[in-house]
């Protein structure tokens, strides 16, 4: 799963969620890409989830990426603990993800299979998404 | 193929800022700045369906527009027409519709830079051997008069075994364009298919790692636990 290999500080505040991406909205890599509708945390093992069934339903074909990564510890206390005692150890790494964000790319497949793969990974997923191709979005580059 | 040449009539605009640009968006119209070869810029509005009609976004990057000025009436500038390329657009990151236009003017006798988009043709014998085409990069930057703008360019594929590249110099010589972006620089790599055992392999390795998932290496405490030696 991921996870960063270094931080500085082991446990964060949980900061807010509102607004939308205004960085990593547009497709950089590949050919098509599944968007964010909503704001939410997505968790390293719900990126897993959707990276391995994308991957696994395209099979040989076609080149994946993920652009997300969860950064962010999030604690919590262990059951039926009374309150108090400061704050919680680490459980899990995520993702602060803003509606426009684009999570997945698919490039090197054709548009019947990729929107497929997209939309299995997409049930992984806590949020709705949207498919969208290089032409919906214009790229990055340049 | 040149780049094809429309017809887009703006309005001059009096009025900027956030609050204005706002009332135009609902309007239906989209706020727009032409600006270039050392002229004054000056702030348009367009009209977001005609806009759209008359320019596919696949054009965007290498047509030339005839950009008409008009009072903010409607009524035609005598002599005040403008040659422009769209240098920039801006988009809602969620819904997605066009939120600003920059135009710039280019003169039909000076060469422009500008990205033209790389598209692949023909059937390659290692995609149909299983390998998979991948873009390494979706536009090249070429200069050239605005009226030798290409449209797109062609890159044949019908060449590529598997592991073959495809680089900027193979594009070959364009007649009037010069292509500046580095002749070395990778367009498409068809690359050998991933085996489907390395893929389940993959998963299963993730599956061990989930269980036991170390923490980080938290960076202040290591170096107090250096200090402490």
């Amino acid at each position: 799963m991921l996870m960063p290999s270094k931080v500085k500080h082991r446990k964060q505040q949980r900061g807010h969620r509102r607004g939308i991406a205004t960085r990593g909205s547009s497709i950089a890599f590949g050919e098509y890409g599944l968007v964010a509708l909503e704001n939410c945390w997505l968790t390293a093992r719900q990126i897993e989830a959707a990276r391995v069934t994308m991957t696994r339903y395209i099979r040989r074909a076609g080149k994946v990426w993920v652009r997300v990564f969860p950064d962010k510890p999030v604690t919590a206390k262990p059951a039926e603990t009374r309150m108090g005692s400061g704050k919680g150890s680490p459980e899990e790494w995520v993702a602060v993800v803003k509606r426009g964000r684009v999570l997945f790319e698919m490039g090197g497949v054709e548009p019947a299979l990729a929107r497929e793969a997209l939309r299995k990974a997409s049930h992984k997923l806590p949020i709705g998404t949207k498919f969208v191709m290089r032409s919906d979005l214009g790229s990055e580059e340049g | 193929m040149r780049a094809k040449q429309v017809e887009l009539v703006a309005a001059v605009r009096a009025e900027t800022g956030k609050s204005a640009a706002k009332k135009l968006r609902a309007r239906g119209r989209i706020p727009a700045v032409v600006y270039g070869r050392g002229m004054d810029p000056l702030a348009v509005t367009v009209d977001a369906a005609e806009f759209s009609r008359a320019l596919p976004e696949s054009a965007w990057r290498s047509t030339l527009i005839n950009l008409k000025l008009a009072d903010e009436e409607g009524k035609e500038r005598a002599k005040s027409a403008e040659t422009v390329i769209i240098a920039d657009v801006q988009r809602h990151p969620v819904r997605r519709d066009l939120l600003a236009l920059d135009f710039h003017r280019v003169s039909l006798q000076e060469t422009i830079r500008a990205h033209v988009s790389v598209i692949a043709t023909g059937e390659s014998p290692g995609v149909k051997l299983g390998g998979v085409l991948e873009h390494a990069m979706h536009e090249v930057e070429v200069e050239c008069l605005p009226t030798a703008l290409p449209d797109h360019l062609e890159a044949d594929i019908s060449n590529l075994e598997i592991g073959d590249t495809f680089r900027v110099k193979d594009l070959g010589e364009i007649p009037d364009v010069a292509i500046l972006s580095d002749p070395e620089d990778l367009i498409l790599v068809v690359a050998p298919p991933t085996k489907a055992a390395a893929v389940e392999a993959e998963s299963e390795e993730i599956g061990a790692v989930v269980t036991e998932a170390p923490e980080p290496e938290v960076i202040g405490e290591k170096k107090e636990a250096k200090e402490e030696d």
